[in-house]
């Protein structure tokens, strides 16, 4: 009897201490292992690609709302429209842009620290330049992105004085939060996609995937919200010289046939698809009607961009094609502005106006188009700013463009009426670093932007 | 050895030949009622001759007496006095009665072992069948929580009902509400189907393990209490019989009118209130975004001349006689009823015995959907040598759950609630169409008529639409016993449970989702007046299968030696169980039920969408998943018991899993338990006759609780293909905490059991339980990038609580009268929390919570400052000061500027039945009972009532004008509405109240026929019972009408009557 009893017990212990208890609990889980388990992180399109701040587009002059949509609304779709100094975004703020963005960070951190720990399978350098170049990618548009709404106009020279953002760097979440300075912030965003651009292929699987071009295209628009012009026209030029297609509004390919957009989707000129968080005062918005008037007749975005004023239906030059947001990436329209501006900027009048007018002839309907010309390397930028604001309307660049703009003098001055009450964002207003959300500054003491 | 046996035989047959002409036998056996399991040790005395005997451990007896016939009496603890007459040479079955109230039972099951309650040290409650039986209803599970002592029933309206069992057993062990589940154990293992799988008639008993001693040995997910089931079981000796349960269960139709609801004419004075705001301009400028009310709809027929001023009022008005919920009480509700039927069928012969039971539930539910039940169940234990025993025992489960018709509150729009007025038919019952989606007007003409038909009518849509659930489930055991010798036995057990569960959502192409979205998706050529439909014109089949298989295997010793005045009852085991889940899910677009065929669509392009324009995909659920827990355990226990007064116990168990990233040595959790009783009342010393039993009973023990979804590393998961780039896409599930552990039980229990005066028993126990690690939500700076929280090891928690139990006998004549009280207190406390939230809004309101200080389910509000008496805005305070800063108030408060309510769980609670017993007429009936807590009531909030058209009636009580704040506290319609404001009117202290209240849960008349007699002869019992359920509240402590129990609709009363027939 004693034998089958410590038979027993050893048959027992044998299933008990063997590999019954290494298996994995739900197969859908995994801790990160190989490139496949990091690159599945960055492919939630309907994060990564469909978060991007919606007050860049509210907070700029491009649309008007009514006091009546506002009230419909809420509060706080009208603090953001009214520039409130205290109360941009709600204090649940991981549904906000701060939460939101930083948890694109804490994936690229994540990604960039398990890099070097996964699994390596022979010929897979490709793919882990480009995983890696994607992550950095990421980070750098966060950072970017949150540039533009919580800090100030960048100047080179009160830049290491001037708060930035909180730089996180690893993925470690117990790492308190601390401000950097402005430059520190820009520092980063530039090494980040300066070594993405060594990394990423110039073709990518699908436009919601970063690429060479795209992180040249970010780069370039970095670089012109800093002012730095050269750097910005390297980089415009080095995009250009691997994706310089453009589309034209005559018809072909990218124009949609019918339907209520007047584009495909992933049509040609798109570098980088992405997308602003829905707001509901897109719906109820009408465009800016002196940025509406500017558009000649002749002019095919007047009418492929909006349906007219009234009755008030939403943009349809939506470079997505989807409804209930704007898209906010990287198109290569953006990228032959930035580069007809640089030219202007350094007097390269002529080059500048080809550029200009090499898109503004597929822009126009097919023979009305007279090619610009200007005097002065002047008139030729004030033309290539107005073009700039018709050209890629809608796209969260015009909040950077109104910041560096009044920097240089421009005095922009923003002027809302609700029915009378008359709202005001002077330029360089302190405003235009929107305040960080409450909840924020009470966990971690940083130091609110100032007012 | 033939021939031995043939000697043996008829020397034997001629030594009783001898013996019948010497004495005068009388010999029988004493069996107990119910189960008909023999009585031993069954006390028989016979009138006029002295002496008592005892039945022997088969519950026989033979007794010499003078004569050739006797009276006899027979007596034995827990059933009642029989007497009656026994005649030599012809063998009587004595039944025995339990007698009434008796509470303590003989044997406990622990799911491991029966364990004789004189001996058990642990608390321990049990529910027998005929308790349970009180109440009818198709789920065992909702009749506990009402009856058990030591167990309370949730509230809707507390955080986690949606969670576990609907009830706690001894307050909650957890702050997490996806793991408060108690641990479900049937016949002996842990049960993983669904548990309205398990059919009320097949239950023996439910046996409640409420302390670390009973339940420690349950291990690891033992914390939050465990319910052992067992099901009725073949037994030895028993007699051949029949029994046929049936009974009908008819409920009355809810009342929508006790839900709280702004009235029609209020409803339509706000819409046009909204309409001159211009509010509703958006939903006509963008026909495609919604629908506006019908009110705006006249309003802007009157403005646009259309139609007159004088014309628009009166359509107006005359929709302010309506109310929906009217519509919905005529076309949908009915009374339900449910039908239940069971058999069973046991007997026994020689070495084998068996069970074959079978049930059958029908019911139609209150909107006219489907739920039948069928289970069969097998039992056969067999004993082919003198010490092997093997048993296999099977149930099966197959139901099926179908739609009916839409329930209050499920007609929405895409905007939010239907205007009260609507109505679903006109004067004639014909169905009317509701703009559900678009704007009235919009789609009539969008397609120039060449799509499918695009409206909804609610009085057919439901007919097309078939969401249906099948499942079916077996749990099959197979068991060996082994007797090596009189107090060794080794019992092995293999379980194996299989569940599959199908469900189909089917909407035929004439529902309107189906319609809707082949409409979007078509592609209309206006020249040649073609239509190209992307999704074809078919059906649509969504279906999720799930299935699941456990399988455990068990081995344990037992070894329960005697000798002297000492005893030993110890069992050593091991365990090892795995749990397996698979789901798939998917859509079929132009599926066809009747051929089952389906046309394939593309889903991996985008198309535009007709109605927004965008470029979306064909929609479709696909997924798959798989999860797999494995445990390896090793437990034992073991009980010495001194002369039987004196036991001692202790159990010890240890558990490992594969929880991801725990450290080997991390995964080996040992739980154990300590426990010592004491029968005072078998001292020597022990005189006090009022009270013949008395026994202490004390225990110490951890148990454990775990959430296998926690892990200590980081994992990803992933959601689904991404349809662009054709690789899984996902998210980070669990973010990497290396030192989150489990959550650990520490419980005390200390109880009394007695009798006084023959009269009243009961048990008196006071438990203390402290909790530490508990899983919470550690908050996280935002900035971090993983949210806002992540889960760690918070805090402790203590729990304390008083669980008294008392049985009385009031009259024991031709009158039986007894009383049942359960009272039962339950409070905690959170001792310690790592940290508090900064923001009092966090706080405020009804939450799971970790205040050191304050229970787990604390209530805090707002002070209240009253309405501001020109505005009608509620006020409250910042810094000490009247405000109306809702801002301020919300996120500049502190814990200490917020009020204490209460608690949102009851500290007293329990239930009082009663039960009248006269000749073969019974009546019980029972109420439950809760206080001390409160609940936040519902109030108007003019945000969803503007979005979303939903409001309460309480908009009428409104501040309206300067003064009215002298009568009111719900605030003035401000427009446009700031929701700051009104979530601090809902966190305020107005709106608490008391949740005090007693219900009258159940009242139950039996009828016992006298069978076996006369034309019921072929009948061994028949009884009759008629059930009256969920009578309804009798007090509240609330002034405002308000079952507090209850969010929504209050369950309907309902009324069973049945028969229980025994052949």
């Amino acid at each position: 009897m004693r034998k089958i009893m410590s038979m027993f017990c050893f048959l027992i212990l044998l299933a008990g201490c063997s590999k019954f208890l290494d298996k994995k609990p739900n197969q859908s889980l995994s801790v990160p292992d190989d490139l496949s388990d990091l690159q599945m992180l960055m492919d939630e399109v309907n994060k990564i690609n469909g978060e991007d701040p919606n007050a860049l587009i509210m907070a700029a002059d491009e649309m008007y709302i009514s006091l009546q949509a506002l009230d419909a609304v809420g509060y706080l779709e009208k603090e953001m429209y009214t520039w409130d100094p205290d109360e941009v975004f709600m204090v649940d703020s991981d549904r906000w842009v701060w939460g939101i963005k930083y948890s694109h960070i804490f994936r690229a951190n994540l990604i960039l620290e398990n890099l070097d720990r996964i699994k390596r399978k022979p010929g897979d350098e490709a793919e882990w330049k480009n995983v890696k170049g994607q992550a950095l990618f990421l980070r750098a548009r966060s950072y970017f992105l949150l540039a533009n709404i919580f800090t100030l106009q960048y100047d080179p020279a009160t830049a290491s004085t001037t708060l930035g953002l909180p730089l996180r760097l690893e993925a470690d979440f117990n790492q308190p939060t601390r401000r950097h300075t402005l430059q520190q912030t820009y520092d980063r965003i530039i090494a980040d996609l300066k070594e993405a651009i060594e990394l990423l292929p110039d073709r990518p699987l699908v436009v919601l995937r970063s690429s060479k071009p795209a992180a040249q295209a970010l780069l370039a628009r970095v670089y012109m919200s800093m002012r730095d012009y050269e750097n910005c026209l390297k980089y415009a030029n080095d995009c250009l010289a691997i994706k310089d297609d453009l589309i034209d509004y005559n018809g072909g390919e990218g124009i949609a046939q019918g339907g209520t957009y007047a584009f495909t989707r992933f049509h040609p000129e798109v570098i980088f698809e992405s997308l602003a968080l829905p707001a509901s005062s897109f719906y109820y918005a009408t465009v800016d009607s002196v940025l509406y008037d500017s558009y000649n007749d002749d002019d095919l975005r007047k009418t492929m961009f909006f349906a007219g004023r009234s009755p008030i239906v939403p943009f349809k030059g939506n470079y997505a094609s989807t409804a209930g947001s704007h898209f906010s990436g990287h198109a290569t329209d953006e990228v032959f502005l930035m580069r007809a501006e640089c030219l202007a900027r350094k007097g390269q009048t002529a080059a500048a106006l080809t550029d200009l007018n090499h898109l503004l002839v597929r822009r126009w309907k097919t023979g009305t188009f007279v090619p610009f010309t200007a005097a002065t390397a002047e008139e030729a930028l004030d033309l290539i700013l107005l073009e700039r604001r018709k050209e890629l309307v809608f796209r969260g660049v015009r909040w950077m463009d109104l910041k560096r703009l009044n920097k240089e003098g421009r005095n922009i001055e923003l002027v809302r009426n609700l029915d009378g009450q008359i709202y005001r964002l002077a330029p360089n207003d302190l405003r235009y670093a929107m305040a960080i959300p409450k909840d924020i500054i009470q966990m971690t003491g940083i130091a609110q932007n100032p007012r | 050895m033939k021939s031995k046996i043939l000697v043996l035989f008829f020397l034997f047959a001629a030594l009783s030949l001898v013996a019948q002409q010497t004495e005068t036998k009388i010999t029988g056996q004493v069996i107990s009622e119910g189960d008909e399991n023999p009585l031993p040790g069954a006390t028989i005395s016979i009138k006029g001759q002295s002496g008592a005997f005892t039945t022997d451990k088969d519950g026989l007896f033979s007794i010499a007496i003078k004569g050739t016939s006797a009276v006899i009496t027979v007596t034995h603890i827990g059933y009642q006095k029989r007497t009656l007459q026994a005649v030599v040479g012809t063998p009587i079955t004595i039944v025995m009665q339990k007698a009434e109230g008796e509470m303590d039972e003989v044997v406990v099951s622990t799911g491991f072992e029966q364990l004789p309650k004189e001996r058990a040290t642990g608390s321990f409650t049990q529910i027998r069948t005929k308790q349970l039986n009180e109440q009818v209803g198709t789920d065992v599970i909702r009749r506990l929580g009402t009856i058990t002592n030591g167990v309370v029933t949730h509230s809707q309206r507390n955080p986690g009902t949606s969670w576990g069992m609907g009830f706690d057993i001894r307050g909650i062990s957890s702050m997490t509400t996806q793991i408060l589940r108690p641990l479900v154990v049937l016949d002996n293992f842990e049960y993983h189907g669904e548990i309205n799988n398990i059919n009320p008639n097949d239950i023996e008993s439910v046996t409640f393990l409420k302390d670390a001693a009973a339940g420690s040995i349950w291990g690891a997910k033992a914390a939050n209490g465990v319910i052992v089931i067992t099901t009725k079981k073949a037994k030895a000796n028993q007699k051949q019989n029949l029994d046929f349960t049936s009974n009908i269960t008819i409920g009355a139709k809810p009342d929508l009118f006790y839900l709280k609801q702004i009235s029609t004419t209020d409803k339509i004075d706000v819409e046009e209130f909204l309409y001159d705001k211009r509010y509703y301009d958006f939903y006509f400028d963008l026909p495609m975004y919604g629908p506006a009310p019908e009110v705006a709809h006249i309003r802007r027929s009157m403005e646009k001349g259309q139609i007159s001023e004088q014309e628009g009022r009166s359509q107006i008005d005359a929709l302010r006689n309506l109310d929906v919920r009217n519509e919905y009480e005529n076309y949908f509700y009915r009374n339900y009823v449910n039908q239940q039927y069971a058999l069973s069928l046991k007997g026994s012969s020689g070495t084998s015995s068996w069970l074959i039971a079978g049930g059958y539930d029908r019911n139609l539910t209150e909107v006219s959907g489907r739920y039948n039940r069928k289970n069969a169940r097998f039992d056969l234990h067999i004993r082919p040598l003198r010490k092997l025993g093997l048993n296999i025992s099977t149930y099966y489960t197959e139901s099926m759950q179908l739609s009916g018709k839409p329930y209050y509150g499920t007609i929405n729009t895409i905007s939010g609630a239907i205007s009260p007025y609507t109505r679903f038919a006109d004067e004639n019952g014909n169905p009317l169409p509701l703009y559900n989606k678009y704007n009235k007007g919009y789609i009539d003409t969008l397609g120039n008529g060449l799509l499918l038909d695009w409206l909804y009518y609610p009085l057919e849509d439901y007919k097309h639409v078939k969401d249906q659930t099948r499942i079916q489930d077996l749990n099959m055991v197979f068991g060996l016993n082994y007797r090596f010798t009189k107090s060794l036995q080794l019992d092995l057990k293999y379980r194996y449970e299989q569940q599959m569960s199908v469900s189909n959502l089917y909407q035929d192409v004439e529902s309107f989702y189906a319609r809707d979205l082949i409409n979007r998706f078509s592609q209309i050529n206006y020249t040649n007046r073609t239509v190209k439909n992307i999704i074809p014109v078919g059906g649509i089949l969504d279906r999720t299968s799930a299935g699941l298989l456990a399988q455990n295997f068990r081995g344990q010793l037992s070894y329960h030696p005697s000798w002297k005045k000492h005893s030993l009852a110890s069992i050593l085991g091991t365990e090892i169980s795995e749990k397996e889940t698979d789901s798939h899910q998917f859509t079929s677009y132009g599926y066809n039920e009747n051929v089952l065929t389906q046309v394939p669509v593309d889903f991996t392009s985008i198309y535009p969408n007709l109605v927004t324009g965008g470029y979306e995909y064909i929609p479709r659920t696909f997924s798959f998943g798989k999860t797999n827990n494995r445990f390896v355990s090793f437990f034992g226990n073991a009980s010495y018991t001194y002369d039987q007064r004196y036991t001692l116990s202790i159990s010890a168990r240890r558990d490992a899993s594969n929880i991801f990233g725990l450290k080997t040595n991390d995964k080996w959790k040992p739980l154990w338990s300590v426990g010592g009783a004491w029968q005072i009342s078998k001292e020597d010393f022990y005189k006090l006759d009022w009270l013949p039993m008395l026994r202490l009973r004390m225990t110490y023990g951890l148990q454990g609780n775990l959430d296998p979804s926690k892990t200590a590393v980081i994992t990803l998961q992933t959601n689904g293909i991404n349809l662009y780039t054709g690789t899984p896409y996902g998210q980070v599930k669990t973010y990497p905490n290396p030192e989150l552990t489990w959550e650990q039980t520490a419980m005390w229990n200390i109880g009394v059991d007695f009798n006084l005066l023959k009269r009243i028993s009961g048990s008196i126990e006071y438990y203390r339980k402290n909790i530490t690690d508990l899983y919470g939500e550690r908050q996280v700076d935002p900035t971090a990038g993983i949210g806002r929280a992540i889960v760690a090891n918070m805090g402790s928690m203590k729990g304390s609580g008083l669980d008294i139990h008392l049985n009385s006998i009031n009259i024991d004549r031709r009158l039986v009268w007894t009383t049942d009280l359960i009272f039962n207190t339950n409070k905690n406390e959170i001792i310690r929390y790592r940290e508090t939230p900064l923001l009092a809004n966090a706080i405020a309101g009804a939450g799971v919570l970790g205040i050191p200080g304050y229970p787990a389910f604390g209530y805090f509000a707002f002070p209240w400052a009253g309405l501001d008496p020109n505005t009608g805005a509620p006020r409250g305070y910042v810094k000490g000061a009247v405000s109306t800063d809702y801002a301020k108030i919300l996120n500049e408060s502190s814990v200490s500027d917020l009020k204490y309510i209460g608690t949102l769980s009851p500290k007293y609670f329990g239930s009082l039945g009663n039960k009248f017993r006269y000749r073969n007429i019974s009546l019980s009936f029972r109420f439950v009972y809760k206080f001390g807590h409160w609940f936040r009531k519902e109030s108007i909030n003019y945000d969803p009532l503007v979005r979303q058209g939903r409001g309460h009636s309480d908009f009428a009580k409104r501040w309206q004008q300067p003064g009215d704040e002298q009568f009111t506290n719900v605030p003035s319609f401000r427009y446009p509405v700031d929701t700051r404001s009104e979530s601090f009117y809902n966190l305020s202290e107005v709106l608490a109240e008391r949740a005090d209240h007693i219900r009258f849960q159940y009242l139950n008349l039996g009828y016992n026929v006298e069978a076996g007699k006369g034309r019921l002869k072929t009948f061994r019992s028949f009884e009759l019972y008629a059930v009256l359920n969920d009578i309804g509240i009798v007090w509240r402590a609330n002034k405002a009408g308000i079952d507090p129990d209850y969010t929504g609709l209050v369950r309907p009363r309902n009324f069973s009557f049945g028969a229980k027939i025994g052949f």
